[in-house]
């Protein structure tokens, strides 16, 4: 059912040398979807949307939009319309914030479509219209996670992944950012795949959560239903057992 | 995506703002060098000196064009010089037709008894060193920062070594001499105008923003879909091409060439140049030729001697290389990005607004 999931991962594993990071993950995020990876340190959450995005070596399956991109180079990826942001809040540092967001248009032609996209993006991120001339390396901390989603959105993705956009910055900000990524799943039709260490920050916001430790999918379901159980600490910190599939504590 | 809402005011075009800004670059550098050009004929400068500074201007903004905006040093650049002054060669030596079939006994036949025009001899620089650049590139390309740095290094040597022994073609350790003299003040100016032209028309393309995004931050510029070894490769071909015209001007000014003459001091020269004005910007790659221009200049007249009063002040000999040394390592010290610092010349910066 490739039509209702934009992105489908079977079986992925990934290895650094001899440390196996990922031993078989397997996910589903539907299309239109904001969708939280939730995990401790080392769990293997940059290294999956590293190797979704082409930056990482491994093996599975990875389907976007039905076809298989595993093995693809990360720009042909990017081209085809699967956006990623990596950690840390790559901006351009001087280039200005106008030029930063340009990049992603270089590569196709539709000039009138780049206007329009950049006026979107603008609308979206109020505070970028107004450093519009800055250089990147000038915006605070929260302005240039921002940056970095309006030019991955410059893009025209049918699905962004984020690796923490929550790093580092302040709760309110943070809350900010995922009102707009919230209104850019609604409004705009883009699927979005998001990284997390804690929980609690993206509860409010996602439509569904896979919590991964270990290297192992633990669990996977809506916020609504995994606040009710204790089977969400329990995934995250390896307290307690589970039910893998239902998500049910199993006492 | 769709659009949703309207917002009213255009961000991209602010009047004559941003665009103009860009333009007064080129033409601030042009009029300076013009300038300089003229007021040293007009008081009787040398018009050696002047030229000579043209040639280095082609050969720093050629290497701005890679160096400044993909960020990795080059080390190689020199070699294009010489692939291009010896293309000036193999085209349009000799004044003295017999001369050619008896050094270059190694050249093909077609070329032996063919002593084209100046300006083709030029152009065919520009081709063979662009030619030879792009396949460089794509391979050197391949690599990563440092790694691509030591690989021109390793280019260089090897072309070095390579010109120096085939010496049916080039002459190998002889000098060559009987060019056709074609480059003085004028010629060195247009040339130096045409070679900032280009360089500044690449830095405002989509492809001086993918590289210089992609020298920023790698890993996010092949995110946002920039192909980063095609942006390198196109930036280096350019700068072999633009470095390997300033080779023929080099041969067309001296009317003679030895494969000696491209190696390491000039390397380091023109690196030096590049630093001192500030690499990351173009006004930066022409003030840092005519910085350190005007240092030796005046450090080879105190070094010849100067008239004070009754008797002559003269410095001792080697002073010209050592202040060059002094001059370089105080611009570091308090300018570290260099004199220009990233930022561009435009007329508002010469002549500030009321």
């Amino acid at each position: 059912m490739s039509e209702d999931h934009i992105l489908r991962v079977t079986d992925l594993r990934i290895a650094y040398g001899r440390v196996q990071v990922l031993h078989g993950v397997s996910f589903d995020v539907p299309a239109g979807a904001l969708v939280a990876i939730v995990g401790p340190n080392g769990a293997g959450k940059s290294s999956t949307l590293s190797a979704i995005a082409g930056g990482v070596a491994a093996a599975g399956d990875v389907r976007f939009d039905g076809r298989p991109i595993l093995g693809l180079k990360p720009e042909a990826i990017a081209r085809s319309g699967l956006s990623f942001v990596p950690e840390g809040r790559h901006v351009f540092a001087s280039l200005s914030v106008e030029e930063n967001l340009r990049i992603g248009t270089f590569m196709r032609g539709d000039r009138p479509r780049a206007e329009r996209d950049l006026q979107l993006v603008l609308n979206y991120f109020p505070k970028l219209k107004e450093r519009i001339r800055q250089a990147g390396g000038k915006l605070s901390g929260g302005e240039q996670q921002m940056l970095v989603i309006g030019r991955a959105l410059m893009t025209q993705p049918k699905l962004m992944l984020i690796d923490e956009p929550s790093l580092g910055l302040a709760p309110r900000i943070v809350e900010e950012v995922y009102a707009i990524l919230h209104r850019l799943r609604s409004q705009e039709g883009v699927s979005i795949l998001v990284n997390e260490q804690s929980s609690r920050r993206v509860m409010n916001f996602v439509d569904e959560i896979i919590v991964l430790r270990d290297g192992r999918v633990q669990l996977k379901g809506r916020p609504s239903d995994l606040a009710k159980s204790h089977a969400l600490h329990d995934a995250y910190f390896g307290t307690g057992t589970f039910d893998r599939d239902s998500g049910e504590a199993v006492h | 995506m769709q659009a949703q809402g309207q917002v009213s005011t255009s961000i991209v075009s602010n009047g004559r703002g941003p665009i103009w800004g860009q333009v007064q670059t080129p033409m601030v550098l042009v009029i300076m060098l013009g300038l300089i050009a003229l007021i040293s004929s007009y008081f009787g400068g040398s018009a050696q000196t002047v030229t000579e500074m043209m040639i280095r201007v082609v050969l720093v903004v050629g290497l701005y064009v890679f160096v400044g905006n993909s960020g990795i040093l080059s080390f190689g650049h020199i070699s294009f010089m010489s692939i291009g002054a010896y293309a000036f060669v193999w085209l349009s030596c000799c004044t003295l037709p017999m001369l050619k079939p008896m050094n270059l006994r190694g050249l093909p036949e077609f070329l032996q008894h063919i002593a084209l025009p100046s300006p083709i001899g030029l152009l065919g620089a520009a081709v063979l060193a662009g030619a030879v650049a792009i396949v460089v590139g794509a391979i050197l390309m391949r690599l990563s920062g440092t790694a691509a740095s030591i690989a021109t290094f390793a280019f260089l040597a090897g072309q070095y070594a390579f010109y120096m022994n085939w010496s049916g073609v080039t002459g190998g350790t002889a000098l060559l001499a009987n060019l056709p003299v074609f480059v003085g003040p004028a010629v060195g100016t247009g040339l130096a105008a045409l070679a900032i032209l280009i360089a500044w028309l690449h830095q405002e393309s989509r492809f001086g923003f993918m590289l210089r995004a992609a020298r920023d931050d790698q890993t996010a510029a092949k995110g946002s879909g920039v192909n980063v070894w095609f942006v390198r490769t196109v930036a280096f071909s350019l700068s072999g091409l633009i470095v390997g015209v300033g080779g023929a001007m080099h041969a067309g000014f001296l009317g003679i060439v030895t494969v000696d003459a491209f190696y390491l001091p000039l390397t380091f020269l023109t690196l030096a140049m590049l630093i001192v004005g500030g690499s990351r910007s173009l006004s930066g790659a022409v003030i840092g030729v005519v910085a350190l221009t005007a240092v030796t200049e005046i450090l080879r007249q105190f070094e010849s001697g100067i008239p004070v009063g009754n008797s002559v002040l003269s410095l001792p000999a080697g002073l010209q290389e050592v202040g060059l040394g002094l001059a370089i390592i105080l611009v570091m010290m308090f300018r570290p990005a260099g004199i220009m610092g990233g930022h561009e010349l435009t007329f508002g910066s010469i002549w500030p607004k009321r």
